[in-house]
């Protein structure tokens, strides 16, 4: 004799098939989600260890300056998260190109007088700098470097003339800046020493008569 | 009635002993226990396996091949008392009840009786014997007049043998293992052969054999059960025509699983 009725069994057996069906997707759902995380956790690592190691090698290819001052990770982070945002909103240009007007007009703008450093204000400072994050230009370290020496801000005109000789080497400007800013904060040995390392290998007259100048004021 | 319901018959749970099933465990056993009732220095044999393993069928079948050649006295459960028990001696050695005689007089009477017979005491069911009872069967023992055969579930077996009855008493054990999936298989077939029924035994495959043993576990007591519930359910689906449950399928083999408790589905 049957405990259960015959339907009541078929009840029972559709019951748990849907019950088999569950949990064979609920398997397939967990290790799927699991999957995906230890995917983006490693992802996530991976970039981490790249970005480390972009800053380690922008570190190793900078020039062997004796008197270089460290640049801080921790400064270099939220600019690296600026870059990164600008990144992300920069517009790509179209590729169409446009067609030429047909007539030849007169430029009616004034001529754009180039600013002097003393004009420069916080906008042209934020400005230079995303120039710098998007471009990594020369003119855009070395106008920073030259706004802050302006400023008196010699820490910075320091770090900004380290950066820029990253992309002229013999150009003598960055060399310079950072011999002034070191001679302003009183340590006129470093800004010799400095003006020295770079003498010998390059020529400049103007980096040799601030080297004069130095060594003269010192006796 | 239809063919199902025939087949359904043969696999009540009925002791037959004209149906001994040979699996390679049973034979194993069988023989086990013959050598050991014939042996001169045994006088205390455990026969163990799980319930429903087939340990009843087993000593109902032993004692069925040897009764003529030994005395078996056979207690198909340990509900007795002491006097009981030796009043059920007596009476089956002289077929007659000694009802006038006391404890000491019952024994010393039963002792005489089966001196120079050679007997078997058969206690199905032992894992519920008291501690009296446990007693009575090692201070019986002992005498080596009396040949005892305790047949019980195999958790209990531990625990009788560390009591001080048996520490030290020189026994044998034979399990009893359950049915091997190509047993099972085998078993049903023949069951159903040997009734004629062998429009059905065509109709199990081997991967059905593989579901019921995985359903029963090689229990006999339960493939029999499993079995006869199976055969219900095909027997309603063809008097009702349900065509979907003309062939064995796994729909069918989980239904019967669950009728009996096998699966737990709400």
């Amino acid at each position: 004799m049957l405990n259960n009725s015959f339907e009541e069994l078929e009840r029972k057996y559709n019951k748990l098939q849907r019950e088999k069906i569950f949990k064979i997707l609920l398997i397939i759902g967990t290790v799927f989600s699991l999957g995906f995380f230890v995917f983006n956790f490693f992802k996530k690592e991976k970039l981490q260890i790249q970005e480390k190691s972009e800053v380690k090698q922008t570190k190793e290819k900078s020039p062997n300056l004796e008197l270089k001052p460290k640049i801080d990770l921790k400064e270099l982070k939220p600019i690296i998260e600026e870059k990164e945002k600008i990144n992300a909103t920069k517009i790509t240009p179209p590729t169409k190109e446009e067609e030429m007007p047909k007539e030849i007009f007169k430029r009616k703008t004034k001529k754009i007088q180039k600013k002097k450093l003393t004009d420069i204000t916080i906008e042209d400072e934020k400005t230079l700098k995303q120039n710098y994050l998007l471009y990594g230009d020369y003119k855009s370290a070395i106008s920073l470097s030259k706004l802050f020496l302006e400023k008196k801000n010699y820490q910075k005109a320091i770090k900004w003339a380290i950066r820029a000789t990253k992309y002229a080497p013999k150009n003598d400007e960055p060399w310079i800046i950072y011999a002034k800013a070191k001679a302003s904060m009183g340590q006129k040995e470093l800004a010799i020493k400095a003006l020295k390392t770079y003498l010998k290998k390059h020529k400049s007259k103007r980096a040799q008569e601030l080297l004069i100048k130095y060594q003269r004021g010192k006796k | 009635m239809n063919q199902f319901d025939k087949a359904q018959q043969i696999f009540n749970d009925i002791i037959n002993t004209q149906e001994y099933f040979d699996s390679f465990s049973a034979e194993r056993v069988k023989k086990k226990l013959f050598k050991a009732l014939n042996s001169k220095d045994i006088f205390l044999i455990f026969l163990i396996g799980n319930p429903g393993v087939g340990k009843t069928f087993m000593l109902s079948y032993v004692k069925e091949k040897i009764k003529n050649r030994k005395n078996i006295i056979f207690f198909k459960d340990p509900f007795f008392t002491k006097e009981e028990f030796f009043k059920k001696l007596i009476y089956k050695r002289i077929g007659e009840e000694e009802n006038y005689l006391g404890y000491g007089e019952l024994k010393e009477r039963a002792i005489q009786l089966y001196q120079n017979i050679d007997n078997a005491i058969f206690i199905d069911e032992a894992q519920i014997l008291t501690d009296e009872q446990l007693e009575l069967i090692r201070i019986l023992s002992d005498t080596k007049i009396f040949k005892f055969v305790l047949s019980m579930h195999y958790k209990d077996r531990k625990k009788i043998l560390k009591s001080d009855y048996f520490k030290n008493r020189a026994h044998i054990d034979i399990n009893l293992e359950p049915l091997q999936t190509s047993e099972i298989g085998r078993y049903i077939q023949s069951k159903l052969l040997n009734s004629s029924l062998g429009d059905i035994s065509s109709m199990f495959e081997d991967r059905d054999f593989e579901i019921i043993a995985k359903f029963t576990k090689g229990n006999f007591r339960m493939l029999k059960r499993y079995m006869s519930t199976l055969f219900e359910l095909l027997s309603y689906a063809y008097d009702n025509n349900l065509k979907e449950y003309k062939k064995i399928n796994k729909k069918l083999l989980t239904m019967a699983a669950i009728d009996l408790g096998l699966i737990n589905v709400k």
